[in-house]
């Protein structure tokens, strides 16, 4: 490409999927259900409402998506 | 001539040592397994897109009894972490080590201990354990990808704590 030349179109579905997922990461969801943390030492704790995070599964990125 | 004198005699045998007892304290220290498990029953979580997964953030029993985020000094092995569904569905469970609270509120985990997927089932097990360092985060991770509204899991947590008393025996 020629210095000048016009700016190669973006890829419009990949930048709406980016905006998508920007949306949902991180974004905290209250869930009830029941838990219940003991231990042998006679400790016992309940809970009744949960903070669930979303969130992407994070790993490395393979050779052929490194740049 | 010298003078002849006898030695006399106190006692036959060994020694009386009966009045030179003393009693002494000797420091010890015990240590043993205690058991911590967790049984949490997630409901009407709302549904997900793969590969996206839900993030819990593991509550802790302190030695005061309080519910702590952050792991307590005393160490905690992780050797077993399960999540069985109502739905034969794809689920999967992981766990994240965070190094505090903000950065597992940004979602920037230190390591990962593992993934397991499987339909209606799946289980994480650690031969040897995973042992928890003092302050750090320690998240479960959870998804169930069947297209429903809503789904509910239970998941169960297993470790043992390393618990040291100090005492004079």
């Amino acid at each position: 490409m020629e210095p000048g030349d016009a700016k190669p179109p973006k890829d419009k579905a990949k930048e709406k999927e980016d905006k998508a997922k920007d949306k949902i990461r991180g974004k905290k969801v209250k869930v009830r259900g029941k838990g219940i943390i003991g231990d042998d030492r006679g400790h016992k704790i309940e809970i009744d409402e949960f903070e669930l995070q979303v969130g992407e599964r994070v790993h490395s990125p393979k050779r052929s998506e490194k740049k | 001539m010298p003078e002849t004198f006898t030695v006399p005699v106190k006692g036959i045998g060994r020694r009386d040592y009966s009045k030179a007892v003393e009693y002494a304290s000797q420091p010890t220290s015990r240590g043993r397994l205690a058991r911590v498990n967790w049984g949490i029953n997630f409901n009407g979580v709302p549904w997900i897109p793969f590969p996206w997964v839900y993030g819990w953030k593991i509550v802790f029993i302190d030695e005061e009894g309080h519910a702590v985020v952050a792991a307590p000094a005393l160490p905690r092995h992780f050797y077993h972490m399960g999540i069985t569904a109502k739905r034969a569905a794809l689920i999967v469970v992981g766990c994240y080590v965070y190094a505090d609270e903000a950065h597992a509120d940004m979602w920037l985990p230190e390591a990962c201990f593992g993934w397991c997927y499987g339909y209606g089932k799946a289980e994480l097990s650690f031969t040897n354990g995973v042992k928890t360092e003092e302050g750090k985060v320690y998240s479960l991770l959870f998804a169930e990808y069947s297209e429903e509204a809503s789904f509910d899991v239970f998941i169960t947590i297993n470790a043992l704590l390393e618990e040291v008393a100090y005492g004079a025996r």
